[in-house]
């Protein structure tokens, strides 16, 4: 049940600065691009147009959300057991793997992007090491095709999806476990109807952090995915438009289509797992 | 209540204070200059390294303006900003041939003062009115030794190139429509006369390129990829920047080599950027630039053709003979049309990617 939460001088004080921080510095650039795409300098829609009669376009956002989709899931499926590991490992263990997932994040993308050139080339070191061992008779093609860049993307997306559902698994009272198996229930019921449904929100929470920051993910792409078509993300076409060409009405244009559809996204995602009502755990 | 007021103006105060002061910008770049400086803009690494030792450090020496450096990697839409803004940070830019068409069509860069440059000296492509060319560079047919080893039939051409039985292994072409669609016409038998007459024949080219794009490993789109592809083996054949393969192959001793045959050579110019407020400083530096006598060090530091035909007679001959513009060297080459590029290069560039994309 929510209270009705009065707000004083105080609150203003405070959220007013970070309010104003916002609009300055975020409400106002993005507005200023939806500006830009749609005046060159009279009304004009041709540049959104453009988009949407080129197949180009359509073809490569679509492109990016199924790599941002599969990247999304195959980041899930290994986040849920190294975070499921460091929860229940003792005190000691967790802070050290908390401290791994955490310390990549401090190096810069492109140094391990570059790590995973090494490692995934024909004459890298995975490669080398399979040959040595005759497990394969001839390199497998590891990098510059769609799986080098899942590969590079889940490590580097690994912490935004293993952190959250850290934060809501450490919530989950770990007395129910003992209280369950005293009822008679096996593992895998405890886990199934009692651990998961507590941890819907940082399962939720991590796929919304991993996809987004995926579908318009540029550099990992562009190193690890060798230029090719079926790895070409919209990132990329939207950069070539701003840095390159200096077309900066059709560049704000996608970015702004870019936009849009993150917004729908997060629409459709908020009608099927209710993200209002599972935000609103939180108060 | 007045306690409230100062304590919200207070806290809005520090707020915004800090905000501004940890980001730096308390000053404009501009005025923080000190007089008698110039900055110049170019694309780090090696590359400037060279260029420091030819041009920037003795043209401190020689007049005592001193020498700011900043770096970029040729964002056409970093300069069209800082134009466009008002708040010019650079006063001479080593800009690409396409940067330079852009740029000149939409006024971003000053004229140039021939007055204080001998234009004669230099070869007619670096001569434009609002840019002075430095050096030429050039997109070459390289390959790695580990694919063809002493004794083996080497490519020659990009024919050969297109010629997956006869030169098996990987390829590695520019993610770029400029320099691979000269490529793919001249791989189809079109002479460096036809080529832009009447404008590239994209059907052709596409068509050509459809050719041979299952064999293409990798697009490259920085200089150094293919040389670290070639070097490592992971590539048989690449069009590559031909001075980065060069010193790969002299300075570091890497087993890759390449032919100046129907290399693709383009040139970059220093610009000056419209509203500079150093234009004399930078025209000072540019004219230092062109000298013969300056121009000549700097293919010893790194081997790109001078654009100063006397620069040749004032260098060690055996390396003179190597560079791209070198008499010999220079005529196998194509030089892109850059104008036609700036004509056409908004739907190139998208047919291009669609092309890319299509499977």
């Amino acid at each position: 049940m929510k209270m009705k939460y009065r707000f004083t001088w105080w609150d203003i004080n405070i959220i007013l600065p970070a309010a104003i921080y916002f609009g300055v510095f975020f409400l106002y650039p993005v507005v200023k691009i939806l500006l830009t795409s749609l005046f060159s300098p009279q009304f004009t829609l041709e540049y959104y147009k453009h988009i949407f009669t080129r197949g180009l376009y359509l073809s490569v956002i679509w492109n990016s959300v199924e790599i941002a989709f599969w990247v999304t899931l195959v980041t899930l499926m290994v986040g849920f057991p190294i975070a499921y590991l460091i929860v229940h490992a003792p005190p000691k263990f967790e802070r050290y793997l908390l401290l791994l997932i955490v310390s990549s994040l401090w190096l810069s993308v492109l140094v391990r992007t570059y790590a995973w050139m090494v490692l995934l080339q024909n004459e890298g070191v995975i490669n080398k090491l399979l040959l040595s061992l005759g497990i394969i008779g001839s390199p497998l093609p590891l990098i510059y095709n769609r799986l080098g860049v899942f590969i590079g993307m889940l490590h580097v997306q690994l912490p935004f999806m293993v952190l959250p559902l850290y934060a809501i698994m450490k919530r989950i009272d770990p007395s129910l476990r003992a209280v369950a198996d005293s009822m008679g229930s096996t593992p895998g019921y405890y886990f199934v109807k009692i651990f998961l449904p507590q941890v819907k929100a940082g399962i939720i929470a991590g796929i919304l952090l991993v996809f987004i920051l995926s579908i318009g993910f540029f550099i990992t792409p562009a190193l690890l995915g060798g230029g090719r078509g079926d790895t070409m993300m919209i990132a990329m076409l939207i950069e070539e438009q701003i840095n390159t060409l200096a077309h900066w009405e059709f560049g704000t244009a996608l970015s702004a289509i870019l936009l849009i559809f993150i917004g729908v996204f997060l629409f459709i995602f908020n009608k099927l797992v209710h993200l209002d009502q599972i935000l609103g755990e939180f108060s | 209540m007045l306690k409230r007021v100062t304590s919200f103006i207070v806290l809005m105060f520090l707020f915004t204070a800090s905000v501004f002061i940890g980001s730096g910008c308390t000053k404009k770049e501009e005025s923080s200059r000190t007089a008698q400086e110039v900055v110049i803009c170019s694309f780090g690494g090696t590359f400037t390294d060279a260029q420091r030792t030819a041009y920037y450090t003795p043209f401190t020496k020689e007049t005592g303006i001193a020498v700011k450096e900043a770096e970029y990697n040729g964002e056409y839409g970093k300069i069209k900003a800082m134009v466009r803004s008002g708040n010019i940070a650079w006063d001479v830019v080593d800009a690409e041939t396409s940067a330079l068409v852009r740029g000149t069509k939409e006024g971003l860069f000053e004229p140039i003062d021939y007055s204080q440059i001998n234009s004669s000296e230099l070869l007619p492509e670096a001569v434009h009115k609002y840019g002075v060319g430095t050096d030429f560079y050039s997109v070459a047919l390289c390959w790695s030794n580990k694919f063809f080893p002493t004794g083996a039939a080497k490519p020659k051409s990009w024919k050969d190139f297109w010629d997956t039985k006869k030169f098996p292994g990987p390829r590695c072409l520019k993610k770029d429509p400029r320099f691979t669609l000269e490529i793919a016409l001249m791989a189809d038998g079109v002479p460096f006369d036809k080529i832009y007459s009447p404008g590239l024949d994209l059907d052709r080219a596409f068509k050509s390129l459809d050719k041979i794009k299952n064999s293409v490993k990798v697009w490259w789109s920085s200089g150094h990829q293919p040389i670290q592809l070639l070097s490592d083996g992971e590539i048989a054949m690449a069009a590559a920047f031909g001075a980065r393969i060069w010193i790969a192959k002299n300075k570091e001793n890497k087993p890759v080599d390449l032919t100046w045959n129907q290399g693709i050579m383009d040139a970059e110019y220093w610009v000056i950027p419209k509203g500079c407020k150093n234009k004399d400083l930078a025209m000072k530096f540019i004219a230092f630039a062109s000298q013969a006598k300056n121009q000549a060090k700097f293919p010893e530091l790194f081997p790109l053709g001078p654009t100063n035909k006397n620069a040749f007679k004032l260098m060690d001959q055996t390396l003179a003979k190597e560079m791209n513009t070198y008499p010999g060297n220079y005529e196998k080459h194509l030089i892109l049309n850059a104008e036609w590029w700036a004509e056409h290069e908004a739907e190139v560039t998208e047919r291009w990617n669609a092309w890319l994309v299509k499977n």
